[in-house]
């Protein structure tokens, strides 16, 4: 089965069970602050496709190229959801390059297309009981980043990261 | 009597010396009111406390976060004696800390990402030092600022590169392990995992044994992997 990787915000992901502040929700509903994290532009969403997430090699190399876009070294978060989800909530594909320094991570880069909020909400709710929020600390992020550069996949002077941390991390390299 | 928030003891003016505008005779004879302006709502609210030392306490830890942009924050007055008022007034960098709470409600968080709140939190942190830190622990710890501002916060607060306020900032976020709001526990492990320093783990092995959430307890052992190798390579060099 191949999945969809999206960059979420974890605590937006959690069941809420352990959180007071959405008792009031009933049984069965989702709050909406998810869809904080399923922003679209034009009605399109930006995600990346992952063969096998049981391949942490290329996991990393994906987090690590989509983690050199943000302008701070930090942890990275994301969600993992099956690919048929967005067919069913009748959704397509569309093949654009990412924008990461990795050209093989920017390959696996796709845009959810004609996105209506009806369907984007449909979406969620579609991929809400199997989606489990994952998180990288900043040090694994690091080591991700330094792997792929040692390894010539991502091109140092394209990393936007401006952390005086990573800066050392890579002239020591 | 005026008091300034940013003081760490509150005393009255009969030097008594304690945290409360008043004496002890005055405690154990009469009850206290606090009266304290919310200007969210612009209602003027009052509580009454009798031989209620602790909330009295956290009231004025609460009262201190009320009075965004406002002068006035709080009154104390004897139910008895209605000349005798203590009143809080932030000081000015709590002022301002506490405004940019306010304003960061409608900003997005996302990892990585500086937004207007998380640079200007930097850039009083790294102006006013070791004062700010002070403050911030005051405004987390009291928890009467939003959980998920707060959290973002501390996930800044350790990944920030200012080694003046270093121990400052270390002492914030393991504070923010003891919470009682699950987002600031998380915000305060994000900012540990972030300073990467082994002197922070009996905190997080205490942490652990308190957490009752799976995800913050997986998050914590994850974190004390990382310090151990972590000091594994310090006794290497």
């Amino acid at each position: 089965v191949t999945f969809v990787l999206r960059k979420v915000v974890r605590n937006r992901w959690h069941k809420h069970a352990y959180n007071p502040e959405f008792g009031w929700l009933a049984n069965g509903e989702i709050s909406a602050d998810p869809l904080r994290d399923l922003g679209t532009s034009k009605g399109v969403l930006s995600v990346y496709i992952i063969d096998d997430p049981s391949n942490i090699v290329t996991l990393n190399r994906v987090t690590a190229g989509m983690a050199c876009t943000t302008e701070s070294l930090s942890n990275f978060e994301y969600v993992l959801f099956s690919l048929d989800a967005i067919a069913q909530a009748g959704l397509r594909l569309h093949e654009t390059l990412g924008d990461t320094p990795d050209s093989y991570v920017n390959d696996l880069h796709r845009d959810i297309i004609e996105i209506t909020a009806r369907k984007l909400v449909d979406l969620l709710h579609i991929v809400w009981d199997d989606v489990t929020p994952i998180r990288i600390n900043e040090k694994d992020v690091l080591k991700h980043i330094l792997a792929g550069v040692s390894s010539k996949y991502i091109e140092p002077s394209k990393i936007r990261i401006t952390s005086t941390k990573l800066r050392q991390a890579l002239d020591d390299l | 009597l005026k008091i300034r928030t940013g003081d760490s003891q509150i005393s009255n003016d009969k030097g008594a010396g304690t945290v409360s505008p008043f004496s002890r005779q005055e405690w154990d004879n009469d009850k206290i009111i606090c009266i304290y302006y919310n200007p969210p709502t612009r209602h003027v609210n009052e509580k009454v406390f009798a031989d209620d030392r602790k909330g009295f306490f956290m009231s004025v830890l609460g009262a201190k976060t009320l009075g965004i942009g406002e002068d006035f924050l709080a009154e104390f007055r004897l139910e008895s004696d209605t000349s005798t008022v203590a009143e809080i007034f932030p000081n000015g960098l709590e002022k301002e800390l506490i405004a940019l709470f306010a304003q960061a409600k409608g900003e997005f968080f996302e990892n990585g990402v500086p937004t207007y709140f998380s640079s200007q939190l930097m850039k009083l942190v790294k102006q006013r030092g070791n004062e700010a830190v002070d403050i911030l622990i005051d405004l987390i710890v009291a928890q009467e600022v939003n959980a998920e501002i707060a959290s973002e916060t501390l996930r800044w607060i350790g990944r920030m590169e200012d080694p003046i306020t270093y121990s400052k900032r270390r002492l914030l976020l393991v504070s923010g392990l003891t919470s009682k709001s699950y987002l600031i526990r998380d915000g305060a492990i994000l900012g540990l995992a972030s300073m990467d320093d082994p002197w922070t783990m009996p905190y997080l092995e205490r942490a652990l044994e308190h957490e009752q959430i799976p995800e913050l307890r997986e998050d914590i052992e994850q974190v004390l992997e990382q310090l151990i190798e972590t000091q594994q390579e310090y006794s290497a060099e």
